[in-house]
């Protein structure tokens, strides 16, 4: 068992893996970047690092500076969360050389299935039905003609998508050849920012097709098992907001073939720790591997919700070199969950990101209620890194029952200083097509084309203004920009003994 | 007390009676009138950004943060923005002479320029792409606001850019004026 970990990320997932972390007696260590010094993870860490400035390949992707942070500490292992050093093949090797255990799959293992292409091949080759597409990386640097070519030769509509990587970065529908080259230009743009890899690849678009994923876990002696499914078709820029399990469209026996076929894709690529296997369902129910995200994902609350299982402590008893100690026939599911994602975005901007100060915080809670959550009231969303803010869980007896507590849990989330997509979600979580379970990659799209929020509650707001205005404080904070903390004389200077 | 107040961009007039109990440490009462509809309300401050109502009798919670002009009140998940109108008369003076000139291009929030798709002296139309920036690793493409010609150009791929800095000036076609004015009231 490690005595110390150190973990390589930040927000809302470096807080979820040290406070299992601190549940099993281990040490934590955070890193954090110049732009982080006051952030939630360091705060609650026993220990924290500056790695470096605030941009990412400074300090979150500083490979050398997080080893040298570890061995500074002392840390027997580290925990890279998802996103940044999460899924680079190198910097597990790196640990390895340096004697620290990497919690998550080997370097090989990493780099075959991050290379999507290479990923396609084994599928293929283990006998897991692939999506058709291109067999090799496009450069965009290739003539229009030959771009041209293979979509036409996989036909219209095509998924740009990027090599390396994920989270929607890199990503481009593209629905006939005029837009086909400027949209693989800014799609190769994009992962080389994200991910300092340009190299895209080519496949068909389903427009109505539904995003599940298999969770599987895998320990050192070749011991896997399936822990169910999860449907993320909520999407909008290709990145997942809502996310549930069970999936609405995936019945027992449609579960058994795609946990097989999940089983099967971690066995052909020798792989071990936690990881997903993305499928997409077509309307027919017939299902096709996308690729594996060898980590956490953000999403796997809803999983733990529903079997009970702690994932962070499987991968840590996992890369600790502990047998499973479960066979495929514990793992049951109980109830329904559903997860939204919490950005700092602003919905009635195209979802633009919302940096700023976090002036107001109030989290839900209640009966069947998690939220996982990286900032604090005061708290500032930097500009540099995803603007995630929380993720919000729920778990309840059915799928019904779950949208009636996300709604509640939802409306009573209060955040003031970023805009946040919640009134959005409360009327996509309410709205008949969700209710229905009728969901699919295409969903915003086609039911929330426009969004633009209800103007219900327009009387209430102006009564709270006026009121607000009535009951001022004698000195009150005029500009939220302001830091200063007040005297004692000011914040008391309202009441009477 | 009468008020204009702007909420979501709609102005709507807004009146306020103190009630007998009148304001009272932390708490008050009043008579709330808007577009002519009245609404008796209790209100309890509980710290600088929540209030309990009374609204006929029923309670919610509303919780308010201030930022220059404009109060956010979020309310059982819905945010909205509410300025008074009065209040603004005089930063709106002062930026009327702006508002005639040239449209401007500035990105929504702190973002990279990432390309220029435009040069001073092209023709653009409204919905054009003319600037592409990346904020948070997400590319934006921002738009001509209307037709006309491109004044001038203030950025280049790789600099970063804040709300307010203008990136791109169009001037705006002669003929497209009052359909534009009526633009800058959303």
């Amino acid at each position: 068992m490690f005595q110390k970990i150190l973990i390589a990320n930040r927000g809302e997932i470096a807080l979820r893996i040290m406070a299992t972390c601190r549940e099993m007696g281990i040490e934590t260590v955070a890193v954090y970047s110049g732009a982080d010094e006051a952030a939630a993870h360091v705060l609650y860490a026993d220990e924290a690092v500056c790695i470096g400035k605030s941009d990412p390949s400074d300090s979150y992707l500083n490979m050398a500076a997080i080893i040298e942070a570890a061995r500074s500490v002392n840390a027997g292992a580290i925990h890279p969360g998802y996103g940044f050093l999460a899924e680079n093949g190198e910097f597990a090797d790196m640990c390895a050389e340096a004697g620290i255990v990497f919690i998550g799959p080997p370097g090989d293992v990493i780099r075959n299935l991050g290379d999507k292409i290479t990923a396609r091949r084994i599928m293929q080759d283990a006998g897991v039905p692939v999506i058709p597409g291109t067999t090799q990386a496009l450069s965009v640097n290739d003539n229009a003609d030959a771009l041209a070519g293979e979509a036409a030769a996989i036909g219209y509509p095509v998924l740009i998508k990027a090599s390396a990587g994920g989270g929607g970065k890199g990503i481009r529908v593209v629905n006939d050849p005029s837009g086909l080259v400027d949209a693989c230009m800014a799609a190769s743009r994009e992962a080389k920012a994200a991910f300092g890899d340009g190299a895209i690849y080519m496949e068909k678009f389903f427009e109505t097709a539904r995003h599940v994923e298999v969770q599987v876990l895998a320990d050192a002696h070749g011991h896997i098992v399936h822990v169910l499914e999860r449907e993320c078709s909520i999407q909008r820029r290709h990145q997942k907001i809502i996310e549930e399990s069970p999936s609405p469209a995936v019945s027992d026996d449609l579960r058994a073939r795609m946990g097989e076929a999940a089983v099967a894709a971690a066995q052909a690529s020798n792989y071990v720790n936690a990881g997903t296997v993305e499928f997409l369902l077509a309307p027919d129910l017939s299902f096709y591997f996308l690729e594996v995200n060898t980590r956490l994902q953000v999403e796997h609350p809803v999983t733990e919700m529903i079997t009970g299982l702690d994932l962070v402590r499987c991968q840590i008893d996992i890369a600790t070199g502990k047998p499973l100690g479960l066979t495929q026939s514990d793992i049951k599911g109980r109830g329904h969950a559903i997860e939204c994602r919490i950005y700092a975005e602003d919905p009635e901007n195209d979802f633009f990101p919302s940096p700023g100060r976090i002036d107001v915080l109030h989290e839900p809670s209640g009966p069947g209620i998690r939220n996982d959550c990286g900032v604090y009231a005061g708290a500032d969303v930097p500009v540099e890194y995803d603007p995630i803010i929380s993720k919000l869980v729920v778990h309840a007896e059915t799928r019904e029952l779950a949208i009636s507590r996300m709604a509640r849990a939802l409306r009573e989330y209060v955040i003031l200083g970023v805009k946040t997509p919640v009134p959005f979600l409360i009327d996509v979580i309410e709205s008949p097509a969700f209710r229905a379970g009728d969901l699919s990659t295409g969903f915003i799209e086609t039911y929330f084309p426009d969004w633009q929020p209800k103007p219900g509650l327009r009387d209430i707001g102006l009564i709270a203004w006026v009121m607000n205005a009535m009951l001022v404080q004698p000195v009150s904070r005029q500009n939220s920009t302001e830091t200063r903390i007040p005297t004692p004389w000011e914040t008391l200077g309202n009441w009477r003994v | 007390m009468d008020y204009n107040l702007i909420i979501n961009g709609a102005s709507v007039a807004v009146s306020v009676e103190s009630s007998d109990t009148g304001v009272s440490g932390n708490t008050a009462g009043a008579t709330v009138t808007v577009d002519g509809h009245s609404y008796e309300v209790r209100a309890t401050r509980l710290d600088d950004s929540h209030l309990h109502l009374a609204v006929n009798g029923r309670g919610m919670n509303v919780y308010v943060a201030r930022a220059q002009s404009i109060t956010s009140v979020m309310v059982n998940g819905v945010l909205m923005q509410v300025t008074d109108e009065d209040s603004i008369v005089r930063t709106r003076k002062g930026k009327q002479a702006g508002m005639r000139g040239p449209e401007t291009v500035t990105p929504p929030t702190p973002a990279v320029v990432t390309s220029v798709l435009v040069a001073p002296g092209d023709r653009v139309s409204e919905g054009q792409g003319v600037v592409v920036v990346s904020a948070m690793k997400m590319e934006t493409t921002l738009v001509a606001p209307y037709d006309g010609v491109v004044a001038a150009v203030n950025a280049a791929a790789g600099e970063s850019a804040n709300p307010g800095d203008i990136l791109v000036t169009i001037d705006r076609d002669m003929n497209d004026k009052k359909e534009g004015r009526d633009d800058d009231g959303q």
